[in-house]
């Protein structure tokens, strides 16, 4: 699936998941009864009912359609996260509504609380939707934290300001909902780097998966993606996939490449999993027609051969300089 | 001569004295003693205040007011601009036959500081407090008032708060102000820790039946030392947040009063501990407005009136977002005006739509139909029920639209059917309809040639017909997943050593 289309879907989980909420909670507050020092209670069920809902949601949306698989455990670790967000935005409102709501006699600082609200909320959600790109990238989890916020910003205004009719209120939610997805997913679009673009592959599995349209997976500074035939049945992992770049072709290992950003730069090389004795990769894979050995650097517009699959590198950054680049030392070394 | 100037400057001062009690008895404005509180009246949104009328120093003041002519005598103003109709008032003062078990307790600050002498060699400041606090007992009803008087320093604070016992007696209430031990002087002040184990105590006795509230009186501000001078635990002066959250928590009418010289006690503290509002704090620099502050604030928080008005919207959920404050404006019958002071508000949750806090007593449903505002015309639930199928169908539809029906515009070639034999293919082994796959989708059928254009169909007024498609060679039906190779696979594999070998 390509970017666009990711980004439109998963905005439209968001806001089916907002609607749910709002759908929920409007039954929800005629039937229950809550003193106004409980309100917060309150606002912890909504917030961790749409923590909930974004976070499973996410997950299995996101892995049906890029990888047409969805693991139970995933999603639910994705829900219990959002779950645990919006617990813990339910508790921050205490403050925020007797330090500012109630404590102002401005309607502009009410206002404010109001919106600090929602933005807490749609940030620490977004936040940790955006945990599941921890292991590829750190950032992520800030960026979706941003768009987290801005989506829980719009909202808040939308909610506050003319939330005396019960559309509108539907219209918050569903707006929050898909502003903290859609800061989820453009985040990487708006920062990407380069791009690694299926072209074709010998194995029919995998071109049927992503031949049409072609799949893209984004790249920006700082991600690593494995590229691996492992599904996501055989990944012990709780909450994120085992490869970021899963291609079901059989003459491609479990976990089989790694394409690294570093520094604008982007460098391929066998995961160890796939090195042999001698150094060189065990399955077969091919920078430009040439038996990847070590860590070599990619250029715009390079194929790439992984087992019978062609991927694409592409990139924005133009360098002339020698093609074989050392890999500044990381952290922790490569898993 | 003298004598006589004497006599008039003696008769000045005690007239001028007078004027000023007299001053002091007579209603200045009115407080609110609770937030307003949002209930439901039949479906609508209706709130109940509570308040007193206080003379000029914040003490108890007479309100003349007839029940009966409550439109009339109370009215309700919403932000300074929006009046709502009262239907119901109502006083649960300590005359009321139907009044409420009331629980109070009262912190009295055993510190070293309260040894000090509040005239020279007179009695301590302790001795005036202990003196004083006999004046909760002014409008004391046994069976009906329960108090508990606890002394609080820096040692054994909860435990002594949690073992308190709750007096039912006025005599078992005097017994335990007389039993006060002295302080010691190496004592310090628990101030904040007191309040909140106080509170911790007095939650379970809320309740419809019950009205709860807490006296603290300190001649300090919240000081304690590391153990082994004071004990472990306590909280400090960074605290103060835990403390203000756990009174809002609470909600519970919290009455403190600051004792002796200003600026020796943590003025600003107790200010802002007072619950609900800032009115329920009181500074006392001697014993004799200290004994009037016990037997004021004590009536206070026993008498009080009630005024149930609204609706204020014609449905709760259009007060979603909104914070809301409610002035009191009390005419009595000889025509005196007063109104309230320092309105806490009513605020909305940040996400959300409002719940309701109580419904109706029987008495105030009674009223509440007899008022002119419960005509209506229709039927607010029936009306709510309506808008929301509106809602949900609406915005249900356009999530359903943009899930299903616009990406197939915008991008067709996601929604070609894929020949299912080829996710048939055995894993492992490449075959020739793999390369054979197109690279571009396939234009929708209408775009093809032979076929009016997008433009050209949207013209003759609608898209036009697809010519027949060829008959399929391949099953119909879902993708079957990959799966192992079996004799059924038609494709001949292609050489694998060859690919490799390049």
């Amino acid at each position: 699936m390509k970017t666009k289309q990711t980004v439109y879907f998963m905005t439209l989980v968001g806001g089916l998941a907002g609607f749910l909420c709002w759908s929920v909670q409007v039954w929800l507050s005629d039937s229950a009864t809550f003193s106004q020092e409980n309100q917060w209670m309150l606002v912890t069920i909504y917030t961790s009912l749409m923590g909930g809902l974004i976070g499973g949601l996410t997950v299995g949306f996101a892995d049906h359609w890029s990888i047409k698989t969805t693991m139970f455990r995933w999603i639910a670790m994705g829900a219990l996260l959002g779950l645990a967000a919006g617990v813990v935005s339910g508790l921050l409102y205490i403050p925020v509504l007797n330090n500012v709501i109630l404590q102002s006699p401005s309607a502009a600082v009410a206002l404010l609380g109001r919106v600090l609200t929602w933005l807490i909320a749609g940030g620490l959600i977004g936040f940790v939707t955006g945990l599941r790109w921890f292991d590829v990238n750190r950032l992520r989890a800030f960026h979706a934290l941003t768009g987290g916020m801005v989506g829980g910003a719009l909202g808040a205004l939308v909610f506050t300001l003319a939330g005396a009719h019960e559309f509108f209120q539907a219209l918050a939610f569903i707006l929050t909902g898909a502003g903290i997805t859609l800061g989820v997913t453009l985040a990487p679009v708006l920062l990407k780097d380069g791009v690694v673009e299926f072209i074709s592959s010998g194995d029919a599995r995998a071109q049927h998966k992503y031949g049409a349209p072609r799949q893209e997976w984004l790249m920006q500074d700082g991600d690593r993606y494995v590229i691996g035939s492992q599904s996501a049945e055989s990944t012990m992992t709780m909450y994120a996939r085992g490869v970021q770049i899963y291609i079901p072709d059989s003459a491609i290992a479990p976990r089989h490449a790694v394409v690294i950003a570093r520094n604008k730069r982007f460098y391929l090389q066998p995961h160890p999993d796939n090195i042999g004795p001698g150094g060189q990769a065990l399955s077969p894979l091919m920078l430009a027609g040439y038996p990847v050995v070590g860590t070599q650097e990619l250029q715009d517009g390079t194929d790439v051969l992984v087992g019978r699959t062609i991927l694409r590198f592409r990139t924005k950054t133009k360098r002339a300089d020698s093609n074989e680049q050392p890999l500044p030392p990381r952290k922790g070394g490569v898993r | 001569m003298k004598r006589r100037i004497l006599v008039l400057t003696v008769l000045t001062a005690a007239a001028t004295v007078g004027l000023l009690a007299q001053a002091q008895q007579q209603t200045d404005h009115l407080e609110i003693v609770d937030k307003p509180r949002l209930v439901d009246c039949k479906d609508q949104p209706c709130f109940r205040i509570s308040f007193n009328a206080v003379d000029i120093a914040g003490m108890p003041a007479p309100l003349v007011l007839d029940e009966k002519a409550s439109n009339t005598d109370v009215k309700i103003i919403e932000g300074g601009v929006r009046s709502h109709p009262v239907f119901h008032v109502k006083t649960t003062g300590a005359e009321n036959q139907s009044a409420r078990q009331r629980y109070s307790m009262l912190l009295i600050d055993t510190s070293g500081s309260m040894l000090t002498q509040v005239t020279p060699g007179g009695m301590t400041r302790f001795d005036a407090a202990r003196e004083a606090a006999l004046h909760t007992l002014d409008n004391f009803r046994d069976g009906l008032d329960h108090l508990a008087v606890v002394p609080f320093d820096s040692h054994n604070v909860a435990v002594r708060i949690r073992q308190a016992v709750f007096a039912d007696t006025a005599a078992q209430v005097r017994q335990q102000i007389t039993g006060l031990e002295p302080p010691a002087k190496k004592n310090n002040t628990a101030l904040y820790s007191a309040i909140y184990e106080a509170l911790g105590v007095l939650t379970p006795y809320k309740g419809p039946d019950h009205d709860v509230s807490l006296m603290i009186l300190t001649d300090g501000k919240n000081d304690v030392a590391p153990p082994p001078q004071d004990d472990l635990g306590l909280l400090q002066a960074e605290d103060f947040q835990l403390v203000k959250a756990r009174t809002e928590v609470a909600a519970i009418p919290i009455v403190t009063i600051g004792f002796g010289a200003k600026g020796a006690f943590d003025e600003a503290a107790l200010r802002s501990l007072a619950w609900p509002s800032v009115a329920n704090y009181y500074f006392a620099q001697d014993y004799q407005r200290l004994a009037k502050i016990f037997g004021g604030v004590r009536l206070k928080l026993i008498s009080r009136w009630e005024a149930s008005f609204g609706p204020v919207r014609d449905d709760k959920n259009q007060l979603t977002g909104q914070t809301l404050a409610f002035t009191v404006v009390v005419t009595t019958p000889s025509g005196a005006k007063f109104e309230s002071r320092n309105e806490p508000s009513w605020a909305s949750p940040a996400i959300g739509s409002p719940s309701f806090e109580a419904s109706l007593t029987p008495e105030e449903l009674d009223s509440f139909i007899a008022s002119p505002a419960t005509v209506r015309t229709s039927n607010p639930f029936v009306t709510r029920l309506f808008w929301r199928s509106v809602i949900m169908i609406g915005l249900g539809g356009l999530i359903a639209f943009l899930w299903l029906g616009l990406p197939r515009t915008l991008w067709p070639e996601l929604y070609i059917r894929v020949p299912p034999i080829l996710a048939k293919a055995a894993p492992g082994r490449a075959n020739r309809f793999a390369a054979a796959m197109p690279a571009a989708p396939r234009p929708p059928a209408w775009q093809q040639a032979g076929v009016p254009g997008r433009e050209q169909a949207r013209r003759s007024g609608g898209r036009p017909a697809a010519p027949a498609a060829p008959p399929s060679p391949f099953p119909t039906g879902r993708p079957a997943r990959p799966t192992a190779p079996t004799d059924q696979t038609v494709f001949q594999p292609l050489d694998d050593k060859d690919s490799e070998d390049t």
